[in-house]
């Protein structure tokens, strides 16, 4: 993930965009945060080929479009797998099968919101999107299991 | 993402709105409006503005339906209401579906009235956005709305003071502080309903957002997703035999149905391959007495009347009725549909002032650094809030301008509305971005004038002026007017209060709107 973020800056790097700018908006909201915050050591910074130092907490249109994908693709399917889960569990439990997919849909809006909020206020993409694909995994296992 | 989880939480609250705050805005408007669809399509339909009838008959009307439609497969009935004296007849014809009108006291068809109106234009763009393809525009209003979730709960997360802040509005300091005073107390004020009319609104269309829901439930069940709507939803079906049948009485299937329902009485009558011998009728209980949008169904064999098949929602069902019945407010309650109107109009306003504050903010600083974005997003925003009512009025005047059996190269009367409608819309974005500096005191002053217009052409065109409505009680037709009027005046106001604020501010006219105080308007009234 490492090495794809920093292939995307190079190419970013060529075709002369902006840091901090997104769809010709600027999206240098967050301040770059002091290096040291809430005691954890804050690593995201990066040397490029131009030994310039990028500080990647400053969003950029990269990790956006990376953590955006992670968002709204990738957590709709952790949840929808989730959702398929919940209804078959639901049934071993001993609940109607109607009964049991109208629950989980429903309650599927609450934990892809939970899902969202969670992909937006994570530190690391890369660890969004380990959390993501292996959630999802393990999700997928125990539907296959539970049918 | 930021170092902190409340920064993060704005950022996402930010750009969430920016992206996303457009289509928001028009899925609110056209929920608001839609709160009150059957009241415009009085004031869009002319004639279908008769008196309600407790005489009414569904066996009178039957030889208008088989000469409309001898051949179509299944008849749709909505029987009349308080709100919506017609009976309504659907079916389907050459791959589409078609409505007509009918009074429910003779049995005679009314005239076509060409035009989609409340219930055929603004509810369904609501929901859909009158995307088809793909469904996409079901898909588009379901991330707006979950996109909705989001920025309440980040919302509240960003802000420290939120009780504080529930009583602040300071509308005479500068815009920024102002518009983020009145983002903050719409906001909160109506937090509660925001957020459950939003997950209402979602669970709604559970079934198309999470399609594959059942696999868990219903592994190795042939046809899955069938025998789970069936077995969640009710349903009845009976293959045609292909002989001639017999309908009997519907008048004696309703009288039966509301036995069989204790009292409740029926609202929608549905029978499948009419004339057929193996015809049968679908009832569905009204949801005007409770909150539940129930599915309460009989079906009956046509020819003979005799009970098939009942249906009742099993309790989890029941609750995801319960919740969009919430949202439809489909049951009869007036005081709570004002206030649903009045908290839409809340969440619209709310979402314009979140542009606004946005604006405001990066006014100076974009202006510095050459960004356009304040521009791109003023237009955005313009076009949006003012434009898409402009378009609405435009539809409105429209409605009222075009003769009855008016077509355009083969562009029929309700099409040619809805063409008005779109470009109106796109004019109003054009107008916004290449007249930054004077948009929205324009369209304020386009608001004004339209629903003024909607007003003086609905009474001469239709002799229903206001007088007249509210003397005889014709109360769809007076609030729609007064409402139009009523907006006409906010508009006016707001011009006016642009202007003045104008004059106010010897402020940097740069994008977007043009208050950049920068001293306190207040020492000018001085």
């Amino acid at each position: 993930m490492a090495s794809l973020t920093k292939f995307l800056l190079t190419i970013r790097g060529h075709l002369r965009i902006r840091p901090g700018s997104f769809l010709l908006l600027d999206v240098t909201d967050v301040r770059p945060a002091p290096r040291q915050s809430r005691g954890v050591a804050y690593t995201d910074r990066h040397r490029t080929e131009a030994g310039r130092i990028v500080d990647l907490l400053q969003i950029d249109a990269v990790r956006v479009v990376l953590r955006l994908l992670a968002a709204v693709p990738a957590g709709y399917v952790l949840t929808a797998t989730l959702v398929a889960l919940m209804g078959g569990v639901l049934v071993w439990l001993g609940m109607p099968r109607a009964e049991a997919v109208s629950l989980a849909a429903m309650l599927g809006f609450v934990v892809y919101l939970l899902v969202l909020l969670r992909a937006f206020s994570l530190h690391s993409v890369a660890k969004l999107w380990t959390e993501l694909a292996g959630g999802t995994v393990l999700a997928l296992g125990l539907l296959w299991f539970v049918s | 993402m930021a170092p902190t989880f409340r920064q993060s939480m704005s950022w996402l609250h930010t750009w969430a709105g920016v992206v996303l705050g457009s289509l928001l805005f028009v899925i609110f408007w056209m929920g608001t409006l839609s709160v009150f669809d059957h009241e415009i399509d009085r004031w869009m339909m002319p004639g279908t503005r008769l008196p309600v009838s407790q005489d009414i008959s569904l066996d009178r009307a039957v030889p208008t339906l088989q000469a409309l439609a001898p051949d179509a497969r299944r008849w749709q009935l909505m029987l009349p209401s308080e709100r919506s004296p017609v009976l309504r007849f659907k079916y389907d014809e050459n791959g589409g579906s078609v409505i007509r009108d009918i009074n429910p006291v003779t049995g005679e068809l009314i005239p076509d009235q060409g035009t989609l109106g409340g219930t055929g234009f603004i509810f369904p763009f609501h929901f859909k956005l009158h995307l088809e393809w793909l469904d996409l525009g079901y898909w588009l209003v379901g991330l707006a709305g979950m996109s909705m979730l989001v920025m309440l709960v980040s919302g509240v997360i960003i802000h420290r003071k939120l009780f504080e802040e529930f009583f602040t509005f300071r509308p005479n300091k500068r815009l920024q502080r102002s518009s983020l005073d009145l983002h903050t107390l719409t906001g909160v004020l109506a937090l509660p309903f925001h957020f459950v009319i939003t997950l209402s609104g979602l669970i709604i269309f559970m079934d198309i957002y999470f399609p594959l829901a059942h696999v868990g439930a219903y592994s190795g069940e042939q046809r899955a997703k069938s025998v789970y709507e069936r077995e969640a939803g009710g349903d009845f079906r009976r293959e045609k035999a292909n002989a001639p049948g017999t309908l009997t009485s519907l008048d004696a299937i309703l009288a039966r149905s509301e036995q069989e329902w204790s009292g409740r009485a029926p609202f929608l009558v549905r029978i499948w391959n009419p004339g057929d011998a193996n015809s049968y009728i679908g009832i569905r209980r009204s949801p005007d007495d409770e909150v539940t949008l129930n599915i309460d169904q009989l079906y009956f064999d046509a020819g003979t009347g005799e009970l098939l098949y009942r249906f009742e929602a099993a309790p989890v069902k029941g609750i995801q009725r319960f919740i969009a019945g919430m949202h439809f407010i489909r049951f009869e309650h007036w005081p709570l549909r004002w206030i649903y109107f009045l908290a839409g109009l809340s969440g619209c306003v709310m979402i314009a002032t979140g542009f606004l504050y946005w604006l405001e903010t990066r006014r100076k600083r974009h202006t510095k650094d050459g960004l356009p974005g304040v521009r791109i997003v003023g237009a955005l925003t313009v076009g949006t809030v003012t434009g898409i009512v402009i378009a609405t009025l435009a539809f409105f005047v429209g409605n009222r301008l075009l003769p009855l059996n008016v077509g355009v190269a083969g562009v029929e009367r309700a099409a040619l509305e809805v063409w008005i409608f779109y470009l109106v819309w796109l004019a109003g974005f054009l107008h916004a971005f290449f007249r930054p500096r004077n948009a929205w005191r324009e369209q304020c002053w386009a608001i004004a004038v339209l629903a003024v217009v909607a007003v003086v052409l609905n009474a001469i065109g239709t002799g229903d002026h206001l007088l007249h409505t509210m003397m005889t009680g014709m109360w769809s037709v007076a609030g729609v007017d007064l409402v139009l009027l009523a907006g006409a005046m906010t508009a006016i106001l707001a011009a006016r209060g642009l202007k003045r604020r104008r004059r106010a501010d010897a402020g940097v006219h740069v994008g977007g709107m043009e208050m950049e105080n920068v001293r306190n308007p207040r020492k000018s009234y001085d």
